[in-house]
């Protein structure tokens, strides 16, 4: 080890002298200063030395140097400036491969979903649906693919016969490059129909490098719901990083609102065409909704309570309203803010409720108001299910919200930041429960119209290229025959 | 496709097959090069054929190919458009009559006894040998060295192949196994697919073929500022399918 290290540095000091006397002598000294530093290295360090060029090798190159170009004969500087090359051995990504594939039940998928993870929302609620339908149309023929670390304890919704490769287990066993290398195989040999990228990172990242090779075979299909902030307020997600690289290769980007991809074609001038507006479905046989009886002037708000729902609104809100109940369901999931929730569960007007399983098992029917406060968002699912449940809405007027919650169909509130307007406007609400319940019932005709199930089935069956998908290159077309 | 047929075809033992596409003068030191191999091989008792595979090539290297001495009548010439090592390759294979065929690049050049050696190495190994030089010097934009990898040594290990390719793209086989194993034609602009030899040297290892080195050969690769692997990896290339990688060809050799 000592050797080693002693070896490392006098490597060093030999790179600058070699630089430092190019510089002053020129390259006639640097030549014979790099034979000597060569010869001085085999002599002391023998064991950092790699195996030289046989003399075999160099009587041959000695001959054709002669007889057929001087450029290959060994002179010194030949040799001690040639760089020994061991090709790399790296089994594990391919171990990793192996064992991956070898979980597919079948050697070809008509669709596979790329997903980061499915936890307890909105999106993943939508991904579910995505999956459940792909499923009913082309069974024992879906592939799920989870590409990042983190747990997914919605995995037992999804069908039984969809195939369910879990590449978060390794993503700490090689390298980047490698896991990338790895779902890239998996895509091409798979021979997929159709790939839905639903915000799996490393899948929009394959995209980008490799879409041209994968659209030969596989029709790319993306979902985008809506921007992320970071912590200079400056738009960042998906959309922004890699869409610019990749949108070449994508057949169709589902967007669940209309906001979004016009804000996108006003930004970056992209083809109007390569969108389309896919609303979310709900589950209208197990939506919420029961007769409403709410119980006294109680509020009820659900979400995650990460930064992006902002709970510190709500916490203010809460606060300039201590006579209003306001029950709070869920949980931390990503970015928590945690001087927020601290607040929240000093208030003696909140309840805190934690986690909920899916927006089916909130109790609408027994709350005057839902509020939604989030800063951004696609179309946010507890707004779609609050809707359905004909519960008055008053909401944050962000993203797809707006095609939700309008003057006639609820309480948008267009200046998000501006507490007061939301305790006026929830005040209001409660003060006038007949008309409040009316726009409610008019958001849920909306959400009844535009969130069916039905109407999500048929935007899928008549986007070009999902369901009735036609493969321009098969995989006999590369192998040989055997 | 124009082929300048020559005669002669029968009891022909290795076909040296020369793919060119822009070298300009750069071909005439290697088909020195080549020369001298063939002049081994044949005083050895090798008979040789050259088919030589002009794939699109610009006017110079036309000119230096039709000035070269070894230009006899003899030599196969054949004109394609592909624009593609692959299918120039391949196109090559289809002309070929030798019993063996030895896959040689237009800017390269070979130890003097590679041919002579491989043949005989050939018989040695056995049919399902594909064999390649047993040391590579690359020379040009930059000097280096190494060996390739023989299939039963201990340093092989198959999983590897998934990030790297553990040979360059001379080979020496049967005319047979270039028959079975086409190459792929990429056209990696288009396709975004690439990396040909790699796919081949998959496929031939999935159709159980052994890669193995000839001891005491070279082959001398000439490095340039932008090579056609450099502009695959800028363009984003990776290979095509492969059957080395499919589930069934895995779940076999389990």
């Amino acid at each position: 080890m000592i050797s080693k290290n002693f070896f490392r540095i006098l490597q060093f000091f030999h790179r600058q002298l070699g630089t430092f006397l190019t510089l002053i002598f020129g390259d006639r000294l640097h030549k014979k200063y790099i034979v000597t530093a060569h010869r001085f290295k085999i002599f002391l360090f023998p064991a950092q030395t790699n195996p030289p060029i046989p003399e075999w090798a160099l009587a041959e190159m000695r001959i054709l140097g002669s007889a057929i170009d001087p450029t290959i004969y060994p002179t010194d500087t030949f040799i001690t400036s040639s760089q020994y090359y061991s090709y790399p051995i790296v089994p594990k990504p391919g171990q990793i491969y192996e064992q991956l594939i070898l979980q597919c039940s079948v050697e070809h998928y008509a669709f596979c979903f790329a997903i980061p993870w499915l936890k307890r929302g909105g999106a993943d609620f939508v991904i579910l649906k995505h999956i459940e339908l792909a499923h009913k149309k082309a069974q024992g023929k879906v592939l799920v693919i989870l590409t990042e670390p983190g747990d997914s304890p919605w995995l037992n919704r999804i069908p039984e016969g969809v195939d369910i490769l879990n590449m978060s287990e390794f993503v700490s066993q090689v390298s980047h490059e490698e896991i990338l290398t790895i779902l890239s195989r998996l895509l091409v040999q798979l021979q997929i129909d159709v790939l839905h990228i639903i915000n799996s990172r490393h899948v929009w990242e394959i995209v980008c490098r490799y879409g041209l090779a994968l659209r030969q075979r596989t029709k790319i299909f993306a979902s985008i719901y809506c921007d992320d902030y970071d912590e200079y307020g400056r738009e960042v997600g998906f959309s922004r990083q890699y869409l610019g690289s990749c949108y070449k290769h994508i057949t169709k980007i589902f967007s669940d609102n209309t906001t979004f991809p016009q804000l996108l074609q006003k930004t970056y001038g992209y083809n109007s065409a390569l969108f389309s507006v896919l609303k979310s479905p709900v589950d209208i046989e197990h939506s919420v909704t029961a007769n409403r009886k709410p119980i006294g002037h109680r509020v009820l708000w659900a979400g995650r309570l990460d930064i992006q729902k902002r709970p510190d609104l709500l916490a203010a809100i809460a606060e300039l309203m201590p006579d209003i109940e306001f029950y709070v369901y869920g949980d931390s999931v990503l970015q928590s803010n945690n001087t927020a929730i601290n607040t929240l569960e000093q208030l003696e007007n909140v309840v805190m409720k934690g986690h909920f399983d899916g927006v089916e098992n909130l109790p609408f029917n027994e709350f005057s108001v839902f509020l939604y406060t989030s800063q951004w968002d696609g179309t946010p699912t507890i707004v779609i299910a609050a809707a359905l449940a004909s519960i008055p809405i008053v909401a944050s007027c962000v993203g797809g919200v707006g095609d939700i919650i309008n003057e006639k169909t609820g309480f948008p509130i267009r200046d998000i930041e501006d507490v007061s307007l939301y305790v006026k406007t929830i005040q209001y609400a409660l003060e006038n429960p007949s008309e409040a319940e009316n726009l409610a019932l008019a958001a849920k005709k909306y959400v009844e119209s535009e969130h069916a199930q039905a109407t999500f089935e048929l935007n899928l069956f008549n986007t070009e290229g999902y369901f009735n998908h036609k493969s321009s290159s098969s995989q006999e077309d590369f192998l040989c025959d055997v | 496709m124009k082929t300048t047929q020559s005669n002669n075809d029968n009891n022909i033992d290795v076909t040296l097959l020369v793919t060119f596409h822009n070298e300009g003068v750069l071909a005439h030191s290697t088909l020195n090069s080549i020369e001298r191999c063939r002049e081994y091989a044949e005083k050895a008792d090798i008979s040789t054929e050259y088919v030589w595979v002009l794939d699109s090539v610009d006017e110079e290297t036309l000119a230096t190919l039709l000035a070269h001495p070894a230009n006899l009548a003899t030599v196969k010439m054949i004109h394609v458009d592909f624009l593609d090592s692959g299918a120039a390759r391949n196109a090559g294979i289809a002309a070929a009559c030798g019993k063996a065929i030895a896959i040689m690049d237009g800017d390269d050049y070979f130890s003097t006894n590679w041919i002579e050696r491989a043949w005989h190495s050939l018989k040695e190994y056995g049919t399902q040998a594909i064999l390649h030089p047993e040391m590579f010097i690359s020379f040009g934009a930059e000097f280096a060295y190494g060996w390739h990898v023989d299939q039963l040594s201990r340093y092989y290990d198959k999983h590897g192949l998934l990030m790297n390719n553990y040979w360059t793209s001379w080979t020496f086989a049967l005319r047979s196994v270039y028959e079975r194993c086409p190459y792929v034609t990429t056209r990696t602009a288009k396709t975004g697919f690439g990396y040909e030899d790699w796919h081949w040297n998959c496929e031939t290892i999935a159709a159980e073929f052994q890669h193995r080195l000839v001891p005491g050969t070279i082959g001398f690769y000439r490095k340039k500022k932008v090579s056609r692997a450099s502009f695959e990896t800028s363009m984003g290339a990776i290979i095509p399918p492969s059957r080395l990688f499919n589930k069934n060809y895995l779940r076999s050799t389990e």
